[in-house]
């Protein structure tokens, strides 16, 4: 009722001062038609074995003239496998709302807030509608501008969960400088501090669990916990320089299976250096028992109110995105990559990245990675590579045996061709294969996609376990996909049959396993 | 207006100094440090016993505010009574429909309570449930929310299968009181062999409590709450035995000799008892057999 009132009260401002302002709007829909495959073990839950069907929309609007903004968000689940894509989610209602006003160099914004400090280590609040993952905080955010070179913010509120809120509750503070050093160099430094203060009911749970481990185990858990950043980006001429140091005081931690009194630390940095013809690029992470979330209670991705930035690049090829690695919240790892244009036709591009495990020291992530595009044919884009990966799928896929899932060492070479018809038709093909033995074995995709721009895009591709790991998989299947995209003005109208495997989806170093899916999908996005 | 910029930045570190700096005082109930002290006797029986019948132990999930409990106990008691000395039972006061409010003489609310319901199955269960032996089955967590505790219609049936399950281990306690303390023996024979690790609890429950008890449409006023648990003695685990052996050959017994006080909750200490059980540990903690003491 409250928040009715609350956007009615919206509403009736918007009409006020519709003439001075801008509307503004976005829908997003999707909906699946799930098809039973026992094949490929698409099937033995509620969406496959009787629901068949489901969806889920967000349609935000946004208001916004003389220093005020509202933005209100309805979010709508019907037998949705967004959550959980073994069982469906039913709930509607407002998923997000904010009032915001900017007046004498301070901004007011109360609701649902997006934010981060810094790169997000010690705090981010953010979306991701591919995993469902919605941690606004709920609360208030202050945003004061001191002078050109100072702002300084602060804020409190509950972390998100899905339309109630954890109980938890979490305050910050943050100060950004951004100051010219002489004519070449330009410094942006912060700080930010954030405390997370856990409920009553949460710290029950927490003495509970305790007090069932051995006495040698056992400790005074806390309710607050505190964690500070500072971070800075230098540009100076071509060089750019990025360093973030964090840490966390102790606090009670999910550690396997037992809690333990952990504190943690995170130093990030990325380095770059980037002429006319040739680049460099470093990035290197330590991260220790460095994970906030609202209580140790929350698992997977319940109650996380920070984000960890990965040292692994994201491909966006099929196969190889396969074995993407998440952020772990031990590990220490880097990355340098190279880039070579020595003209407008040719750019060649090679990295290496390694991540081992802070705790066992074991290999987690290895990569050599290597590819090159060529422009030098006319109508015609080439662009081709290989990867050779290690990834330790006992640790990132937390299974059980180790024997069962070893590392997985695999080649990957994959090519694209993109032939342009003409200004508005253009062909792009795609060929990949990974070479394994291990996890399901060797796989081969191809992809067809025809362009005709700005209006239609049609794609066929079939992912296809050519050379099946008997101890994982009985035989080898084919993973169709047919795609078709039309857009009208605004609108954008997606329709795909798909079989998927089940694998570990990521995005932004964030994953989460998925089953397999079979089935229909229909989509819509729309702007306005 | 304008500000500072020194003086906001001193201002955030003074902040954040200060909060550092602060030192939180333990969340209540946390058990840091052993509640009770023990030593123990092993040796090996010249004559292995016949084993005992199987005792089961039920912990009863219930609350003052449960319009529905009094039925529960009410059907604990009537299988007890089908099955004289066979089945013990403790009443856990966990917070679920048991918030403490006048005209409520005395708060049945303890760590403890909520430590076990949280220890055997992470949720506090609706109630009236009860776990039976510490089994988990596959439709209790639809029916209470919690997979160690069974919905009141599964009672009996869950039992009986027990009964019929021979024990491997004889439990004999005793009990004695000496220089303001408690001496409690506890004498595990065992008459098969156990390749299992196990443990040993001590619940101190009590009886004849007199205090209101909501009940199906209306407020009893002096309802008689029995086998309150008050205490739990040993850590939630248990205390483990013989963890150094890893197979408890036949005929082996060991005596362990606990030494504890009355604990403060009791009110009446002439009704206090002490219940206990040995049980499995880890995923399994299944109670092997129990025995039920009155304390002197």
């Amino acid at each position: 009722m409250k928040k009715l009132l609350l956007i009615c009260v919206l509403f009736s401002s918007i009409n006020t001062f519709a003439q001075q302002g801008n509307l503004s709007g976005d829908l997003m829909m999707s909906m699946n038609f799930f098809q039973r495959d026992t094949n490929i073990k698409a099937s033995g839950n509620p969406l496959y074995d009787n629901l068949l069907s489901g969806g889920e929309g967000w349609l935000g609007l946004r208001y916004s003239g003389n220093g005020f903004t509202g933005t209100v968000r309805f979010d709508g689940f019907n037998n949705s496998n967004l959550q959980k894509p073994t069982s469906a989610l039913t709930a509607a209602g407002i998923g997000m709302f904010s009032l915001s006003k900017e007046y004498k160099n301070m901004t007011i914004t109360a609701g649902h807030i997006y934010d981060q400090i810094g790169s997000g280590i010690i705090f981010r609040a953010y979306e991701d509608r591919g995993l469902l993952i919605d941690n606004a905080l709920f609360g208030m955010h202050l945003k004061y501008k001191i002078n050109n070179n100072l702002t300084a913010k602060g804020f409190t509120g509950q972390t998100k969960k899905l339309f109630e809120r954890y109980n938890p509750v979490i305050k910050g503070a943050n100060i950004e400088g951004d100051l010219d050093l002489g004519q070449k160099a330009h410094i942006t430094p912060g700080i930010g501090v954030v405390n997370r203060t856990m409920d009553q009911a949460s710290m029950d749970y927490v003495v509970a669990t305790i007090n069932a481990m051995p006495l040698a185990d056992r400790f005074a858990p806390t309710y607050n916990n505190l964690a500070a950043t500072f971070y800075n980006t230098l540009n100076y001429g071509d060089f750019s320089w990025y360093v973030e140091a964090a840490t966390k005081s102790k606090e009670a931690m999910l550690y396997n299976t037992n809690f333990k009194n952990l504190a943690g630390t995170v130093l990030y940095s990325t380095v770059g250096f980037a002429k006319a013809k040739w680049g460099l690029n470093a990035s290197f992470k330590h991260s220790e028992n460095f994970e906030l979330r609202t209580s140790p209670k929350e698992i997977l991705l319940q109650g996380i109110y920070n984000w960890q930035p990965i040292i692994a690049q994201i491909r966006p090829q099929r196969l190889i995105a396969r074995y993407t690695p998440p952020s772990q919240f031990s590990e220490s790892g880097g990355s340098i990559s190279g880039l070579l244009s020595p003209n407008e036709n040719i750019s060649i591009n090679a990295s290496y990245t390694k991540i081992n495990s802070l705790d066992t020291g074991a290999t987690l992530f290895r990569e050599v990675f290597a590819e090159a595009e060529i422009r030098s044919v006319p109508n015609f884009i080439f662009h081709f590579g290989a990867q050779y990966l290690l990834y330790n799928q006992f640790i990132y896929q937390q299974k059980t045996n180790k024997e069962l899932y070893p590392d997985v060492n695999a080649i990957t070479p994959f090519m694209e061709i993109i032939y342009k018809i003409n200004n508005k038709k253009s062909i792009r093909s795609e060929l990949q294969y990974m070479n394994t033995k291990q996890d399901y074995g060797s796989w081969a995709f191809a992809l067809l996609e025809f362009n005709i721009a700005p209006k239609w895009s049609f794609a066929v591709s079939d992912m296809y376990n050519i050379k099946p790991n008997k101890k994982q998989v009985s035989k080898a299947h084919h993973y169709p996909n047919i795609f078709i995209a039309r857009s009208v003005g605004p609108h954008r109208f997606t329709a795909q049959y798909v079989k998927q495997v089940d694998g570990i989806n990521c995005t932004g170093g964030v994953c989460r396993y998925e089953p397999a899916f079979s089935g229909f999908k229909l989509g819509i996005i729309s702007t306005f | 207006m304008t500000f500072n910029p020194k003086i906001i930045l001193g201002t955030l570190l003074i902040a954040i100094l200060f909060f550092a700096c602060i030192k939180e005082q333990k969340p209540a109930g946390i058990i840091l440090s052993p509640t009770i002290t023990f030593t123990d006797s092993i040796y090996t029986a010249s004559q292995i016993p016949s084993a005992q019948a199987r005792v089961v132990l039920v912990e009863e999930a219930t609350g003052v505010h449960c319009v529905n409990c009094p039925a529960g106990a009410a059907m604990l008691r009537g299988i007890k009574a089908a099955y004289p000395n066979r089945i013990l039972s403790a009443a856990v006061y966990s917070p679920f429909l048991n918030y403490f409010v006048a005209p409520s003489k005395y708060d049945f609310n303890t760590q403890d309570a909520l430590d076990l319901v949280t220890f055997l199955g992470n949720v506090d269960p609706s109630k009236p449930s009860a776990a039976i032996n510490r089994t988990p089955a596959p439709n209790n967590q639809n029916n209470t929310g919690n997979s160690y505790f069974y919905d009141r219609n599964d009672w009996n049936t869950s039992i009986a299968n027990f009964l019929n399950t021979p024990t491997p281990v004889n439990l004999e306690v005793s009990a004695e009181f000496i220089n303001n303390a408690y001496k409690l023996n506890a004498k595990t024979t065992f008459t098969e062999n156990v390749s299992s690790d196990l443990a040993i609890s001590l619940f101190v429950i009590e009886d004849g409590i007199i205090d209101i008890q909501d009940s199906t449409g209306v407020e009893i006023e002096d309802y008689e709450h029995e086998h309150v648990l008050r205490k739990i003695l040993t850590p939630i685990s248990g205390l483990n035995i013989l963890e150094t052996t890893p197979i408890k050959t036949k005929g082996t017994v060991l005596e362990r000799t606990f030494y504890f006080e009355m604990p403060s909750k009791v009110l009446n200490k002439s009704n206090a008892k002490v219940l206990c059980f040995i049980h499995k540990v880890g995923s399994d903690k299944e109670v092997l057999q129990v025995a039920e003491i009155d304390l002197p």
